[in-house]
Formats: structure tokens, C-alpha cells, sequence
């Protein structure tokens, strides 16, 4: 899990940690209230302007082994990558910095934090070898399986799913993925869940108890927000498997269904679900680090391509069990 | 005639596409690998043929008789069938840059 720390003598930076995964990013040019507010809280807009309206300059670094980060003769050393995005400009330094400018124009939407902004602590990340995924984590009693899937493939709605049959969640959304000599460890980067308003999340809703979802003022969505005490959510697991969701073409089938995958099906999984610049020669130390904890998750986890059925939402027990036994 | 212009022309859009850095090679230690298309953001899963066939284009192979040669060499195949599939291969490729 991903915590906000203050900088002391430094109001206008915070420190990004991950003690999960033994990571720490140094992000100046943003306070820690204002990074906790938008990590941990949705919806709420701060300027990301200067008072003169221009964009804030905002650096991101990897804090180094014994406290220092990247220093500014190494961050002009490797190539320089730079992309204007719709939410801001980035220049990404490779085996350096990162920095970033957020346009005026961007409004804080649904999403974390702004495109530019994430990409930039992507690339840090990279450079410590974790990867950060578009993906969600559920614990099955066997171990941690991560699910990966394009927006609308039902990772939310799996994420219910295991929360009716009393398997804990760690994400339904982003996590930060590191593998180590023995495990592929993930760590949950956001403090809740949301769920689109469909028949499949009702019927699953339904089955929860003592939990609360609270309607999106504006959207047809459900935010569920995890309490630090509820052991229904853990902040990080070890991972044992892998399942790629794919969308049906037409309306959902009856029964879901399931099929291996070969580890190069993992590997573009893992390239697709991240930030598949970090994997380009563009950005050659990032790759290489990125590429080492990639090959090492397809060498010690199984895969399967995974279309859910309707037999998810009504026997989502009997379901999940059958799919995790594979 | 033609169909060694459109090879030729196929495996040169490949390696500018490399040497550019518009496609990386992430390999697998087991000889596979995924080739990204950075401005495409395209993924290709490639087996050993052909992962063996893109590491070559990007080690300066520039015919058809050179990667069919490497086919014959690391593969058990005849040299018509590897020359086919090679270039079956590489314009399947360049045709998706």
C-alpha cells in the first residue's frame, strides 16, 4: 500500500512510499495533503496551476537506497523521452528524473490522478523494477491471483464476486507489481473500489452484508472505501496466478470460461496493462528493469484467459472456486 | 522477381522500424519473445522462428537468403520451407507497421 509522507522543511514535496514493496518516490512540486487527498479521496479538484495560472512544475524522483534520489548530472545522462498527453506535458529522463507540467485544462474525473502525472510515477517505479498494472487482486485460499482487463471487462464486478464469497480484495482498479527471489509480490495503490451499476453488481451487492456502497453523485457507479481495521481488504499479497479477462463480442455467456495461456500471452499482458512506453527501447533502463520483473512473473505464475459468465454474479462461489482450481 | 522486392522492402520497413526504436524485442529466456510497436502501442507475440528471424533484422540481416540460411541452422527445416515461411513472415509483419 501506498503511503503519503510529509517532507519536513519542504510544504510545497511529499515522499510516495511503498514499504510493501521497499520503494519510495520524492515528488516535488505537490504537498502531502494534497497528494493524500487525491490518492485517498475521489473526485476532488485542486488547482494544478500556479497562482498566475501556469502549470506548477512538478518532479518526480526514486529515492535511492540511504535516502538520496537521482541527482541532476545523472538525470542528463540517459535519453530523454518527452510526450504531451492529454492532461499535461512529461519529460522523462531515462535512469533519471521525471517531470511533469498538468495543463489548466484537466479536471480531476474519475481516475486517480492525471495521466501525465501517472506516467511520470510509473517511470520511477520502473526504475526500481516494480511494475505498475491496470489490473485487480483477489486472494483465493490457494494465493493472490491477478486479474488484468481493459475497462469494462468485469474486474470490479469479479472484485464483488469474491467479496460475496468471503475472499478478501486488495484492488479492483491499479497496483504495483514487484518480483522478488521467491514471490511476486502486489501492492494496492488506492483505498477503495468502484463498481458500474449493472444486473451482474446488483445480484452481487445484494449478497454483501454490513457493507456500504455509496452512489456516484453524477454516474452510474458505486464507490466502496476500505476501512484500515476491515480484513476484507488487504494492502498487499503474493501473487500465484494470473487471469486475463476478456470482453464477450455479444451478451454474456451462461458459464464462464477459461484457457491457458502461453508466457508470451503473459508478457503482453503485463506490457498492455502497463504503460507499454516503459517497455520501449525509448526508454532503455526502465525496460530493462521492467523486463526482468516481467520475465520473472511469467516464469512463476500461471495464466488463463478468462471470459466471465452470468454463473459469476448467481453462484459466484461455486464459480470462482472452479476457475481458481485450475 | 517482385516477390523478392516486396521481401526486401518488407525486412528494410522492419529494421528502419528497429533502428528507430519504433519496435523493441522483449525476449523470454525460453528463445520467444513480444514485440512492441511503440506508436501503435501493438503487441506481437512471436514463437522462436520468429523471434530468431526479428533479433536477426535487428543484427544487420537484410535478405531473404540470410534468414532463411539462420532458419535452416537453428531449425530442422528445408531451406524452400524456412525461405517461405521467412518471408511469409516478415511481410506479415511489415504490413502491420
Amino acid at each position: 500500500m501506498i503511503t503519503v509522507e510529509p517532507i519536513p522543511g519542504a510544504p510545497d514535496a511529499c515522499l510516495l512510499a511503498s514499504a510493501g514493496l521497499g520503494c519510495t518516490l520524492r515528488i516535488d512540486g505537490i504537498s502531502a495533503p494534497d497528494m493524500a487527498w487525491r490518492l485517498h479521496r475521489q473526485g476532488q479538484a485542486w488547482s494544478w496551476t500556479d497562482r498566475a495560472g501556469a502549470p506548477k512544475a512538478i518532479r518526480v524522483r526514486l529515492q535511492r537506497a540511504g535516502g538520496g534520489g537521482t541527482d541532476e548530472s545523472q538525470a542528463n545522462q540517459g535519453p530523454i523521452v518527452e510526450r504531451d498527453l492529454v492532461d499535461g506535458h512529461v519529460r522523462l529522463h531515462s535512469g533519471g528524473l521525471a517531470e511533469v507540467r498538468i495543463l489548466a485544462h484537466h479536471v480531476d474525473g474519475d481516475t486517480i490522478l492525471p495521466t501525465s502525472l501517472y506516467l511520470a510515477l510509473a517511470h520511477q517505479w520502473a526504475q526500481a523494477g516494480i511494475l505498475p498494472l491496470h489490473a485487480a487482486a483477489i486472494l483465493s485460499p490457494d494465493g493472490g491471483i491477478l486479474v488484468t482487463g481493459n475497462k469494462g471487462a468485469g474486474k470490479s464486478t469479479l472484485a464483488a464476486a469474491a467479496l460475496a464469497v468471503g475472499w478478501p480484495v486488495l484492488t479492483d482498479d491499479w497496483l504495483l507489481l514487484k518480483a522478488s527471489e521467491n514471490a511476486v509480490v502486489a501492492s494496492r495503490i488506492r483505498d477503495f473500489m468502484m463498481l458500474r451499476d449493472s444486473w451482474a453488481t446488483n445480484v452481487l451487492t445484494e449478497q454483501l452484508d454490513n457493507t456500504r456502497f455509496v452512489q456516484h453523485r453524477q454516474r452510474p457507479k458505486q464507490t466502496l472505501r476500505f476501512a484500515d481495521d476491515d480484513r476484507r481488504f488487504v494492502k498487499d499479497c503474493e501473487i500465484t496466478a494470473l487471469w486475463s479477462l476478456r470482453r464477450p463480442r455479444t451478451g454474456r455467456k451462461a458459464q464462464s470460461l477459461q484457457q491457458p495461456l502461453a508466457r508470451t500471452d503473459i508478457m503482453a499482458a503485463m506490457i498492455e496493462f502497463s504503460m507499454p512506453l516503459l517497455f520501449s527501447s525509448l526508454l532503455p533502463f526502465e525496460r530493462s528493469q521492467l523486463v526482468r520483473t516481467a520475465e520473472a512473473i511469467t516464469r512463476r505464475i500461471p495464466g488463463w484467459q478468462l471470459q466471465t459468465g452470468t454463473d459469476l454474479a448467481i453462484i459466484p462461489g461455486a464459480t470462482l472456486g472452479g476457475l481458481a482450481r485450475h | 522477381m517482385n516477390n523478392t522486392l516486396e521481401t526486401d522492402k518488407a525486412i528494410a520497413a522492419i529494421a528502419n522500424a528497429l533502428a528507430a526504436k519504433q519496435l523493441t524485442i522483449n525476449s523470454l529466456d525460453d528463445g520467444t519473445s513480444v514485440v512492441l510497436d511503440i506508436k501503435s502501442e501493438q503487441m506481437l507475440t512471436m514463437n522462436t522462428s520468429g523471434t530468431a528471424i526479428v533479433q536477426a533484422i535487428e543484427n544487420g540481416a537484410s535478405s531473404l537468403t540470410e534468414l532463411s540460411t539462420l532458419l535452416t541452422q537453428r531449425f530442422e527445416v528445408s531451406h524452400a520451407r524456412a525461405s517461405n515461411d521467412a518471408r511469409s513472415f516478415v511481410e506479415s509483419v511489415a504490413k502491420l507497421l
